[in-house]
């Protein structure tokens, strides 16, 4: 252990505001990258769901009419 | 016909097409001409200043004149068709680029290159660095052309292309700048100059030889 | 019609992994060993770098910049060869992944390229008196921050994905024959303007502080990689979107 005490550590020999300023530059950057992915990806998650959502919707809609138009057709013979 | 009457023939037609529309090559000229004359009313028309930074602030101006051209490389031929036809002949088509990067070169850069040496007496640099910076531009300018291409190509028919294409293609260009300036600053130095200008020449070799087959491909991928 | 001939299954297992719903989950599986790595090694780098590390004999204390500075110019400069590998693979075998990657990996190194231009100033800052000076690395590494941001603009402007692809690839080999170029370029003109004295940080390091060093480049590498596939995966996303495998992830 190179360093006495805490003080000492933090002021690094009078470079305190350069070694922890380019560790504070350092930390925002990793930050800025990992949030803007994270964005990215919710979005394009949010995307997909939504397209997923309106082909299930469709899809139920086209099974539902198909559904109705049986049961109409049923009920016609059954008028005969 | 030949391959070598194909690069003939496109070379005369693009000539021949730059001729009809003069204007451009003026426009160019008259940009190159204004940036240089902005340089001395920002810093002040102090001699000495002027004849340390002309070889620099010359160069710069022309690498952006020219710069300013390169949209201008493909983008009649895209619009009308005809580039798709250029393509579809039965000829390599780095050989039709390169007959376009040659006329291209002969109608914007060799003017600018010639109209040098007017703008180097207003910055009073001597005769030996106005014929340095004429060769250095002669020499230099292809490779502006060459990698300038490839960015046009690429950029070909996309939003702000031309913005795009300066922030593809200058960052590539500053060996080019920083020899060719160089090569000026030699002579002001009382060296000769000849290290900085044969290794322009080298990159322009290197780069006239592999742009027009890189360009082609990129302009492949425009058309399809 | 199925002719399973030695060839076919070599060729199969080759691409079996390039195949985006292959991939995709096995890169999420890897992150966070990945991560994890990156965060042990990087612990450990500091540890031995700023605690148990003595000071420099000409820069005291501010050198210890150097484990931040170093590490993240190293992986500026490689990731834009890995870029530009990843890109003649795009070109000659037509692997959709491979462009995929190109364009994953173009983000992170911009970004160490900028983390390495900021410690670089905070560096200069003690050790040359001003924030800036036009030393051959600084300038060169300001160039390669420029290309990677003209490799991002160009791939995002293109709307067809195999347009942006192909292009992207194209332009990343153009810029890493450049590279060098713009490298030594620089060099000769800083050398010729200031002499090359600033840029010299004393060759002989001591084995606590190389130690350090290697490690949190290890970390950085670590990191550069999860992110690379935290991105990659994301474009997979996107290229992929419609097909079943996609919306058969049960995303939300």
């Amino acid at each position: 252990m190179y360093w006495n005490s805490w003080s000492e550590f933090i002021a690094m020999g009078g470079y305190g505001v350069y070694v922890w300023g380019s560790f504070i530059a350092c930390s925002v950057a990793i930050c800025m990258e990992g949030v803007l992915l994270a964005h990215a990806r919710r979005q394009t998650m949010r995307q997909i769901a939504r397209a997923s959502m309106l082909a299930n919707l469709a899809r139920s809609q086209v099974a539902g009419l198909q559904v109705a138009d049986q049961h109409k057709a049923s009920q016609q013979e059954g008028a005969q | 016909m030949g391959v070598l009457s194909f690069f003939a023939s496109v070379l005369e037609r693009d000539v021949l097409l730059a001729w009809r529309q003069r204007g451009d090559v003026l426009l160019g000229l008259m940009f190159f001409m204004l940036v240089a004359t902005l340089f001395p009313l920002a810093v002040g028309p102090e001699p000495n200043g002027l004849l340390r930074i002309g070889p620099g602030v010359l160069w710069v101006a022309a690498l952006l004149a020219n710069l300013l051209a390169l949209p201008r490389l493909f983008h009649g031929d895209w619009i009308d068709g005809s580039l798709e036809q250029l393509l579809l002949a039965p000829y390599p088509p780095s050989m039709m680029v390169a007959a376009k990067f040659a006329a291209h070169w002969l109608v914007t850069s060799l003017p600018l290159a010639l109209a040098a040496p007017l703008l180097a007496i207003q910055y009073g640099l001597p005769l030996a660095q106005c014929l340095m910076l004429v060769a250095s531009l002669l020499v230099g300018t292809p490779i502006i052309t060459a990698l300038g291409g490839i960015g046009a190509a690429l950029t070909l028919g996309l939003r702000q292309g031309e913005v795009l294409l300066a922030l593809l293609v200058l960052p590539l260009l500053a060996p080019v700048l920083i020899f060719g300036s160089g090569a000026v600053g030699a002579v002001a130095a009382g060296q000769s100059g000849m290290a900085e200008l044969s290794l322009l020449a080298a990159m322009a070799c290197t780069s006239v030889f592999f742009a027009p087959w890189l360009a082609a491909k990129a302009l492949r991928l425009a058309i399809e | 019609m199925t002719m399973d001939t030695p060839k076919n299954k070599v060729n199969w297992h080759l691409f079996h992994y390039a195949a985006p719903s292959t991939f995709y989950p096995l890169a999420g599986k890897a992150i966070p060993w990945l991560m994890t790595l990156a965060v042990v090694l990087a612990a450990i780098g500091l540890w031995i770098g700023m605690a148990v590390a003595p000071s420099d004999a000409q820069q005291g204390d501010g050198y210890r910049i150097i484990y931040l500075h170093v590490p993240s110019s190293w992986m500026a400069m490689f990731i834009y060869i890995v870029m530009a590998f990843w890109s003649v693979i795009h070109l000659v075998w037509k692997t959709r992944l491979s462009a995929l990657m190109a364009q994953a990996l173009a983000p992170t190194g911009a970004w160490m390229a900028l983390m390495s231009l900021v410690t670089g100033a905070l560096w200069g800052k003690p050790m040359w008196g001003t924030w800036w000076v036009w030393d051959a690395r600084l300038t060169s590494m300001l160039l390669l921050f420029f290309l990677y941001l003209g490799f991002i603009a160009l791939t995002r402007s293109i709307d067809d994905p195999d347009r942006s692809d192909q292009a992207g690839s194209l332009l990343a080999i153009v810029g890493v024959f450049n590279v060098p170029v713009i490298y030594f370029s620089v060099y000769w003109w800083n050398t010729l303007h200031q002499g090359a004295s600033v840029s010299s940080k004393g060759s002989s390091m001591a084995g606590v502080m190389l130690a350090a060093m290697l490690l949190m480049s290890l970390a950085a590498w670590m990191y550069s990689i999860a992110m690379t596939l935290r991105r990659v995966r994301v474009l997979i996303l996107q290229r992929e979107a419609s097909t079943r495998w996609v919306q058969e992830l049960n995303i939300l």
